[in-house]
């Protein structure tokens, strides 16, 4: 039978088989053909593209290419492999190329019009983070790796315009023109500022410091989040243990304005049995409304209203942690891959059980509360 | 060396002694750290791995060796060592494990911590206090010297004698260290006396303790100036004796008694002391559970949050909060839910900030995986660790396979060799009598692929137009700035972007009609196999499936994914243009790239979908596009069907639709006309067919398979298209191939080639091999004397083998045509040769096909009457090379030219018209003069330009030309 013979349009249900699963509690369009390993990264296209494709990467080494419908439907468009895991992805802002980041120390160009993929950058170490930058000035492609080091590619030369060392293993980075931000291993966080050129504008203590006893959780996920004029304001940044924090870069009263919230816990509520605390696995910024999703470890995603500091939505537990998540450029769809991050481990592994990508309608559901 | 020990002497008055003495190899690592830094990170890495993946039960051991390398490596004990991290790290993580509580190695750690650290001292007390090492003798040692070195004589004595007290074992070494100690503090005491005359001494050197902190003076001299200078140094029980009559160095049993009452029994330990002042190194996360009195020696002891020792249970996060924070930004006229501290309510939770007041909490991820070692690792490091140990091992296997198979081909050439010796002795008889007998020892048989190219290959020998505008693309792959070799397919590289030359295929025939256009767009180009790893699981394990059709298949995102070939499919227009297929030197480069731009306007015009519109959506039954899309699933899946029936090499011709036949003419290559066919032929009369109940035995490499009553050994594996091939062991080598369909048409194509060529008693023997029909695919079984594809031989071959190569291909399309068999599929991957070595030399015998899986009989289906209805032929046909009218056998030649270019030039052909003759380029203006040139122009004008003349004697002709000529090497 066909997915989509009847044509169920997002967040409408109707996968009759899949109600009584725990793999899709909330009910979502299941992207096909999804990857045969965990899902580590997903994009969408930039709007400069018509239509929506989405990218997503994985750990079975591979980059797929989705065109996903106004319907919601999905079409399978092509996959480009890497010689190792594949750990993110990212679009040039004309839509027309892909980057990829692998465990293989490479990163590649893949042209998604002929469909062939270069490579363009290499590391000593995996390479956890690609950016596209697109400055006034140049065009580039930043890579942050496990070898920590930072480094630009102009997709032309082998050899990186810049590369800047960074005190430890880059965890996670992102990038809004003009601000980068990078996070890494034991606790690092710096600001780039890329005007003219990259250049390393300030270091930041960890805002996941503990206030009192001054530990800090790992980072473990970063977006930049941008201010009513469009342009990046701050960051929020996701630990391993259940916690966000959502950072001013020029706040006007940093003491208030910068906080940061627990988010993918158990028992909430129940202060007589521990608090069960997840990795946040990833963080999106929707497009239009600012607010933003969390994925976690708990198999959770959650809405969030930074500026109301408030929970807008938290779905059902799926049954496997969610890994991965991306709004599409209008901001109407979001997509989440559902698939084991490690967090327990090589034991708790399971290649039998089949990984997902689940498309849902987030107009409504992230629209800010007491707006309009 | 010498060098060495001078550098080493340099500095060698900062390396800290070791008790075991000091490795020469690590000093010498340390002393020459830039070329060996590299080396010693591996080391070190190679730790740190072994303590993240460590899964046994004593990972003490490995931090005991980590330990001992970091103290040989780093004897100077330099910042990069990060000895004291390690060191808090691994004594943390065993704390809660009373079991090495009285473990010498944990006792060691602990030791080489407190020594490392600001307050030895305190980290001594915090060991007694927590019961760790009382036992030990060198927890006693080590805190009396701490002590000894602070010149507090009196504590150290107390030390040991507790030690004896405890008898901390081994006892005999802590009384010797006792004894010495005592023997020093005399010794001490006396030269204190001895030079006590002299007031008004400069230098203070002897009395400046050893340790590397400046104490005080331990010894009060105007006490100690009454003892006799005749102390016997030599009896240090005696001297002990003395000193205890010193009132301040003296000892006695109670004094000291009360004396540890006072210093030892603290106050119990929170935590263990911290062993730096550094206030910006990061704490380890397990301390998350104990508090830490970090910096408690100059302040702040307060912030210690009283939690009961050494406790590692959840952690009361209560300093948590930003008590600034949760005030903010509340408009109370608005906001029910932000008080600063609300129940939280299940809908509508306020943010929580920070703290969230006494909630236990416990850490869903593995923890104590993350932060085993000195480093911590994210979670994706640890995975790719995983990933990566388990590909090494995986090469370390591949690696002991391979030499394996070394060693068995060695002693197969080993024992060939003799036979060829013994033979050669008897060769001249023989040949005599093989002159009368015709071609008796000609056997075209034992073929065999040892190591044949996945199926994902049969794309590379693929013609190709040679196209200027691939100028650009060529000149982008060159400028590549990191040459690649395995991500930039040759054929493509060549092409403009989207392009794979002749490789696009002109669709072939929907059954039910026309598709849609948007499918049409869609099946336009070939997938970039080479980039797909996925191939193989997808041949073996889904079959006949619906593209698409289930969530749980995600196999076929491949073949989903080759239909749509690029994600813009941006070349769509190009497989239905009439010019697409004309080789010229002028390809039409702009009205391609029109198209181009074209086919990515018209690409997914997808509106901006609103809320609303996916409502409707939502709420119609079906949508018109869901609708389109169905009916080209279906087609889809049409062709999918069609397409399992083809192994290689151009599976793509059956997923194209052909605009120049008229429709509805069933695909003679199909399972099911197959199917249909053998129903009328009765298999079970061949010999050496063999029909079992049951599924399909599972074969794998480096197993046994059993077919039948033989059992064979399977070693290597080559996946195809459609089938695999094991190269395995059951009565002499053989070759086993697996078809997941219950369609032998490989086998009976073998006997048809073997029966009819016994018709011609002049006609060499055809082995068909053996076949095993199960109910969901069959085995054939050939013997297999030669490892060796066409491709593997010529790839370290002379022209003149890639000629004998060429003579072998023909020899076996001259022998299938001449029994009315087309091949259709010719390639240097399927095809095996087929010189035994003991085989005289100038014989030319058929190269052996592996695969029949695209060929015809012609004789069982004489409907093929053109060459267009051959889905092998699609590709010739859209170069113009083949007119869809000509004879089906014509597609063998075409095939012959390729595969052999393939062999010569390791790339594919580009053709060349002139003068109405197809001409390779690089031959088009060959020099009668070179011998080479000459012979291959010719060769390549006469299989490709066959004109109406029958095929069997243009390859007959050809191979009479070729064996004349000397450039063979071994032409007659």
């Amino acid at each position: 039978m066909s997915l989509f013979g009847t044509s169920t349009g997002f967040g409408a249900g109707g996968f009759g088989a899949a109600t009584t699963d725990t793999h899709n509690p909330m009910k979502d369009v299941e992207v096909t053909s999804p990857p045969d390993d965990s899902i580590s990264c997903l994009a969408f296209s930039p709007p400069a593209m018509p239509g929506n494709f989405l990218i997503g990467g994985s750990w079975a080494n591979d980059v797929r290419c989705w065109e996903v419908q106004d319907n919601g439907q999905t079409v399978p468009k092509a996959q480009q492999m890497h010689t190792g895991p594949v750990l993110d992805v990212c679009w040039s802002e004309d839509g027309s190329k892909v980057f990829t980041a692998s465990c293989d120390k490479t990163a590649k160009m893949w042209d998604l019009n002929s469909n062939q993929a270069i490579q363009i950058a290499q590391h000593d170490a995996p390479i956890r983070t690609v950016h596209w930058i697109k400055a006034p000035n140049y065009n580039c492609i930043m890579t942050g790796s496990w070898d920590k080091t930072l480094k630009f590619w102009d997709t032309r030369s082998p050899n990186p315009m810049m590369s800047l060392q960074l005190p430890e293993r880059c965890y996670c980075a992102d990038v809004v023109y003009p601000m980068a931000v990078v996070a890494s291993a034991e606790r690092g966080l710096i600001v780039y500022q890329l005007e003219n050129q990259p250049s390393e504008f300030r270091r930041i203590d960890s805002p996941l410091k503990h206030q009192v006893t001054g530990f800090t959780y790992q980072h473990r996920c970063i977006a930049i989040f941008k201010d009513k004029q469009n342009k990046p304001a701050g960051f929020a940044l996701g630990s391993i243990e259940g916690r966000v924090a959502i950072h001013y870069i020029n706040p006007p009263n940093p003491a208030k304005d910068n906080f940061t919230f627990k988010c993918h816990r158990s028992n909430g509520t129940n202060t007589t049995t521990p608090q069960d605390i997840y990795a946040v696995n990833a963080i999106s910024f929707h497009p239009v409304h600012g607010t933003l999703a969390t994925v976690g470890s708990d198999g959770r995603f959650s809405f969030w209203d930074k500026d109301a500091r408030t929970k807008l939505k938290t779905s059902e537990q799926l049954d496997q942690p969610i890994t991965a998540c991306s709004f599409n450029n209008n901001g109407n769809i979001f997509a989440y891959a559902s698939s084991y991050d490690w967090s327990k481990g090589h034991e708790y592994y399971n290649p039998q059980k089949k990984n997902y990508i689940f498309l849902r309608n987030a107009t409504e559901e992230l629209k800010p509360r007491n707006k309009k | 060396m010498a060098q060495v020990e001078a550098e080493r002497g340099l500095c060698k008055e900062n390396t800290q002694p070791l008790r075991e003495g000091l490795a020469v190899t690590g000093l010498h690592l340390s002393h020459q750290e830039g070329s060996c830094h590299a080396a010693i990170q591996q080391q070190r890495q190679a730790f740190e791995l072994e303590l993240h993946m460590y899964t046994g039960d004593d990972p003490l051991d490995i931090w005991d060796r980590y330990l001992k390398w970091t103290l040989k490596t780093y004897p100077q004990g330099s910042k990069e060592s990060s000895l004291t991290a390690m060191l808090e790290r691994a004594v943390q993580l065993f704390a809660h494990d009373k079991k090495y509580y009285d473990d010498p190695r944990y006792i060691n750690l602990w030791i080489n911590l407190a020594q490392n650290s600001m307050e030895p001292l305190e980290m001594f007390s915090y060991m007694q206090d927590n019961g760790i090492g009382l036992t030990r003798a060198d927890l006693y040692i080590a805190w009396a010297e701490e002590f000894e070195k602070h010149g507090n004589f009196q504590r150290a004595d107390a030390i040991f004698r507790e030690g004896l007290k405890c008898r901390a074992q081994p006892m005999d070494k802590l009384q010797q260290y006792h004894n010495g100690f005592q023997a020093r503090v005399a010794h001490q005491a006396w030269s204190a006396t001895e030079e006590e005359p002299e007031p008004a001494r400069t230098s203070m050197v002897d009395l400046r303790p050893r340790g590397r902190k400046k104490a005080v003076a331990p010894v009060n001299r105007t006490e100690a100036a009454g003892h006799s200078r005749s102390l016997n140094l030599q009896l240090p029980r005696r001297s002990a004796r003395h000193i205890q009559k010193n009132p301040i160095l003296g000892f006695n049993e109670n004094q000291a008694d009360s004396l540890q009452a006072a210093q030892l029994k603290l106050e119990p330990w929170m935590a263990p002391p911290s062993s730096r002042a550094n206030e910006n190194q990061v704490m380890s996360e397990q301390l998350a559970d104990i508090k830490i009195p970090q910096k408690s020696w100059c302040s702040a002891s307060s912030v210690t949050v009283p939690a009961s020792r050494l406790n590692f249970q959840p952690f009361v996060e209560e300093g948590d909060q930003t008590p600034s924070v949760s005030a903010c930004k509340i408009d109370p006229a608005v906001n029910t839910v932000l008080s600063d501290r609300p129940p939280p309510s299940k809908e509508e939770s306020v943010l929580e900030e920070g703290g969230g007041g006494g909630v236990k909490e416990q850490s869903m991820y593995l923890k104590e995986l993350l932060l085993n070692g000195a480093v911590e690792l994210s979670i994706e490091e640890l995975r790719a660790e995983h990933y990566f140990a388990r590909k090494r091992q995986e090469i370390e296997e591949t690696i002991q396979q391979q030499s394996q198979a070394k060693e068995r081909l060695r002693q197969q050439i080993d024992e060939k060799q003799r036979l060829l010796q013994l033979q050669q002795s008897q060769q001249r008889p023989q040949l005599s009598q093989q002159d009368d007998t015709g071609t008796d020892s000609m056997q075209i048989t034992e073929c065999r692929s040892g190591t044949v190219l996945p199926s994902s290959q049969p794309n590379a020998m693929a013609f190709q137009i040679f196209d200027e505008g691939s100028q650009s693309g060529s000149a982008h792959g060159s400028g590549n700035p990191i040459p690649c070799e395995k991500d930039m397919c040759p054929d493509d590289v060549f092409l403009p972007a989207g392009d794979r030359g002749l490789c696009f295929k002109t669709p072939y025939p929907f059954p039910g009609g026309s598709i849609p256009l948007s499918e049409r767009t869609q099946l336009s180009k070939n997938f970039p196999e080479r980039t797909e790893s996925l191939n193989e699981e997808v041949v073996s394990g889904h079959k006949n499936k619906t593209l698409c059709s289930s969530p749980e298949d995600t196999q076929d995102f491949v073949k989903a994914a080759k239909m749509a070939s690029s994600p813009y499919h941006a070349m769509g227009q190009r497989a239905v243009s009439p010019n697409a297929g004309i080789l010229t030197k002028e390809p039409s480069i702009t009205p391609q790239l029109d198209a181009d731009s074209d086919g990515r306007k018209k690409l997914s015009p997808i509106q901006e979908a609103s809320l609303e519109a996916w409502g409707s959506m939502a709420s119609g039954p079906t949508s018109a596009s869901s609708v389109c899309t169905n009916s080209g699933g279906k087609a889809v899946h049409h062709l999918g069907r069609l397409k399992d029936s083809h192994a290689e090499p151009h599976p793509e011709a059956m997923d194209q639709n052909s605009p120049c036949i008229q429709p509805v003419i069933e695909d003679p290559c199909s399972v099911r006309v197959r199917q249909r066919l053998l129903d009328q032929v009765d298999l079970s009369s061949f010999p050496n067919f063999y029909s079992e109940d049951g599924p399909l035995p599972m074969a794998e490499e480096d197993g046994v398979l059993i077919l039948g009553n033989d059992t064979f050994a399977t070693y290597s594996k080559m996946d195809y298209e459609n089938f695999s091939i094991y190269a395995g062991q059951g009565g002499g080598d053989v070759a086993i191939k697996l078809e997941r369909t219950p369609v032998p048409w490989d086998f009976y194509i073998g006997s048809q080639l073997r029966e009819r060529l016994a018709r011609d008693s002049q006609a060499p023997v055809h082995d068909a091999g053996r076949c095993f029909l199960f109910q969901d695919g069959c085995v054939t079984v050939h013997k297999a004397s030669q490892q060796s594809t066409l491709r593997e031989v010529a790839e370290e071959s002379f022209e003149e083998i890639v000629a004998s190569l060429a003579m072998q291909t023909v020899e076996l399309v001259r022998l299938m045509h001449s029994c009315h068999l087309i091949h259709g599929a010719l390639s240097p991957d399927t095809l095996v040769m087929n010189r035994h070595y003991d085989e005289p030399m100038d014989k030319i015998s058929a190269a052996v096909a592996l695969d029949f899986s695209c060929s015809v009989d012609l004789e069982l289906q004489p409907e093929v009457t053109a060459a267009h209805i051959l889905p092998a032929a699609q590709n010739f046909i859209t170069q113009d090379l083949l007119a869809p009218s000509a004879s089906p056998y014509q597609v063998d030649l075409l095939g012959i030219a390729e595969t052999v270019h393939t062999l010569l030039k390791k790339r594919t052909m580009r053709l060349v018209k002139e003068d109405s003759m197809w001409t390779l380029e690089e031959y088009q203006e060959a020099r009668p003069s070179d011998r080479s040139d000459a012979f291959w122009s010719k060769f390549f004008r006469t299989v490709l330009n066959p004109g109406d003349r029958p095929s069997v004697s243009v390859l007959t002709e050809l191979l009479e030309d070729m064996k004349k000529s000397t450039f063979a090497c071994y032409g007659a």
